[in-house]
């Protein structure tokens, strides 16, 4: 739908799964366990601390594995030519397939 | 009286779960110390030597079986084996330079290098209940499989010379200073960002990171036009990829600490030299070339006969 090409769909289960996951810390957060209130406990703010933590870390992510990936794509060229991607990696990267 | 005793059970059970869950609080590395000196704690000692093992079970085998039986049959084998070669490569920069960056003292954005090449972390060191070596093994299983699940996303279609480079500059310039951040003391830690198990520093990290890499690498070739199905027989050579990390690790586990450690870095450094020793120089030639060397190898003779550089783009071996 959004049109970018996952094979295996490690932005929807690891971002958005982690996204959903780091926020809800800061609400089921027990002090009985790790010594922070969460929002159940009263203490409202602490979803807001989360959210900035995975704010920061979505930016950060974001801009500097894009960098890399242009320094990366100077050097080596990051993709295989499309010959190699039909016949499949596993032959031409590695000169052998799954019998 | 049964139900009283079971209510005495259930009382005792849960008294039982919140002591050792409380237990096991401070080595997540999330909580600060506890004010009197920590002693060693062979019981904490064991759980994280454990929870290593099975952190590490994640990547090798269990996220290259997983992403391998998930891509065609033509590229199961690259996509197990960036797995395997990822965890060789973080082991021996979590080593020489990852563990420093991470969780040494640092400032609040980046650690310093006073850790460098493990440098004062010793047998008797001790970060809060554990052996810090143990804790720095910990910490490098989540190293190790943060950038495996990137590869999902780029699975089909990266090269593996550019996912080696890309995932080991990924490792020192994203991982460390955003583990730093959230586990080492560093800013984000101190305004009270709380992370148990790596929401933020394992999930949201490759997730993104994996999202901008489909994103600049573009889709595959008949994307959404011929089947990406799976390959639907079981990648059988895939576990032999995991059993010799398997074998050091288990040499850690058997030997004593220091010397434990050493193992399963030089383990790790050896398996590098070893698949780059093996792994075949590839020539920027043409395609025809390219197959012949191919098809040199034994694995595809039965599929392939070496034929004429002439005929050699008109036909292809069956591979999908």
């Amino acid at each position: 739908m959004l049109g970018y090409d996952d094979s295996l769909d490690a932005f929807g289960v690891h971002g958005v799964g982690g996204t959903i996951g780091a926020i809800l810390t800061g609400v089921f957060a027990a002090q009985a366990v790790g010594g922070t209130k969460g929002m159940l406990e009263g203490n409202t703010a602490q979803v807001g601390v989360q959210a900035y933590g995975v704010a920061v870390t979505i930016v950060y992510c974001a801009i500097v594995t894009f960098i890399l990936l242009k320094i990366v794509d100077v050097i080596v060229g990051l993709r295989v030519d499309a010959e190699t991607e039909r016949d499949g990696l596993d032959l031409n990267l590695h000169g052998e397939t799954v019998p | 009286m049964n139900m009283k005793n079971l209510v005495k059970f259930g009382g005792r059970f849960t008294a039982a779960a919140i002591v050792l869950i409380a237990a096991a609080t401070p080595v997540l590395a999330q909580t600060a110390p506890a004010a009197p000196p920590p002693k060693l704690d062979s019981g904490d000692t064991a759980w994280m030597l454990s929870s290593t093992a099975l952190v590490l079970l994640m990547t090798v085998p269990g996220l290259a079986l997983f992403y391998g039986g998930m891509v065609r049959k033509k590229n199961v084998l690259a996509t197990a084996m960036q797995s395997f070669a990822i965890t060789c490569l973080v082991t021996v920069l979590w080593a020489v330079i990852g563990y420093s960056l991470a969780f040494d003292a640092g400032n609040a954005v980046i650690g310093g290098l006073a850790k460098l090449m493990l440098n004062g972390v010793g047998k008797d060191t001790l970060s809060g209940t554990i052996p810090e070596t143990v804790f720095m093994t910990f910490q490098m299983t989540f190293a190790i499989i943060t950038p495996a699940l990137i590869t999902g996303a780029f699975a089909d279609r990266m090269k593996f010379s550019a996912m080696m480079l890309f995932i080991g500059l990924w490792s020192l310039v994203v991982y460390s200073p955003i583990c730093h951040w959230v586990w080492g003391g560093g800013f984000l830690m101190k305004s009270g960002v709380l992370d148990f198990a790596g929401g933020t520093v394992v999930h949201i990290n490759s997730g993104v990171a994996g999202l901008v890499c489909a994103l600049v690498l573009g889709k595959r070739i008949g994307y959404r036009e011929e089947s990406a199905g799976s390959a639907s027989t079981p990648a059988r050579r895939s576990p032999q990829t995991a059993r010799p990390a398997w074998r050091w690790r288990s040499l850690r586990l058997r030997r004593r600490r220091p010397r434990s450690l050493g193992c399963s870095a030089s383990g790790c450094s050896s398996a590098s030299r070893a698949s780059l020793a093996s792994y075949p120089v590839r020539s920027q030639g043409s395609s025809p070339s390219r197959r012949r060397r191919a098809s040199s190898f034994p694995a595809v003779l039965s599929q392939s006969a070496p034929r004429p550089a002439s005929a050699a783009g008109g036909q292809r071996p069956s591979s999908s």
